[in-house]
């Protein structure tokens, strides 16, 4: 825990701070500091979350949003606890996989292969419109 | 590590509740049982051949990196947030 977010808590406890001031400190803490010029933050920018947006127009229950931040860092992390499942369990996983129509071998899953999707996903959009009998949904999936 | 977790639940038209967990205390509640679950975690990982080492390693990593996590769900009827800090 850094410093200043020990501070921000020590206030919250102390009562010099409200709840929702100290949320939004912790919310400034995380936020990058402005860059010097714009054009070399967008050479060296490397996104931080992957987000993840679904609209769905339902009749009879209204329209729903789901709008979920996943940090990246969640992700690589995901990715190293492949490697820690035992050969047999992915081998099961991998059979599983190959029956629903998704030859991927777990065993091959490698932090540098994150780094390439996130690389792509870096620049990507992804809109999934369904338009259907009774609801409508939007998909949208992207890196910030 | 996060360190503030943020609840929000609203059902129906009703108010809408909100709670700050500090995250520092539910680790010092949860420790001494985890102390407790350790033996059992590491005959269930020598019996899966897993490193319970690397095990831990790893569940260590996901926790640090769910900082900066969000979800919200927000419907006519029910709308839910889950923010880590």
């Amino acid at each position: 825990m850094s410093e200043e977010r020990r501070k921000i808590l020590q206030m919250l406890s102390s009562g010099q701070v409200s709840a929702e001031e100290a949320d939004r400190l912790l919310d400034a803490l995380d936020r990058p500091s402005a860059p010097a010029t714009p054009a070399v933050a967008t050479l060296h920018a490397r996104p931080r979350y992957m987000r993840i947006e679904v609209h769905s127009e339902g009749d009879d229950e209204g329209p729903v949003r789901v709008n979920a931040r996943v940090p990246i860092q969640l992700l690589r992390a995901g990715v190293k606890l492949a490697s820690v499942i035992p050969p047999r369990a992915q081998e099961h996983v991998n059979e599983a996989l190959r029956e629903r129509g998704v030859p991927f071998d777990l065993s091959r899953l490698r932090p540098e292969d994150l780094d390439e999707l996130i690389e792509q996903l870096q620049d990507l959009t992804l809109d999934v419109d369904q338009d259907g009998d009774r609801e409508k949904v939007k998909v949208r999936v992207f890196c910030e | 590590m996060p360190v503030l977790a943020r609840l929000g639940l609203r059902v129906g038209g009703g108010r809408r509740f909100r709670l700050w967990i500090p995250l520092p205390l539910v680790y010092l509640l949860l420790a001494p049982l985890l102390v407790l679950a350790m033996p059992v975690l590491l005959v269930l990982c020598l019996h899966a051949a897993v490193n319970p080492v690397r095990l831990l390693a790893v569940a260590g990593r996901i926790l640090a990196a769910t900082r900066g996590a969000a979800v919200e769900v927000e419907s006519r009827e029910v709308s839910f947030l889950v923010h880590i800090r």
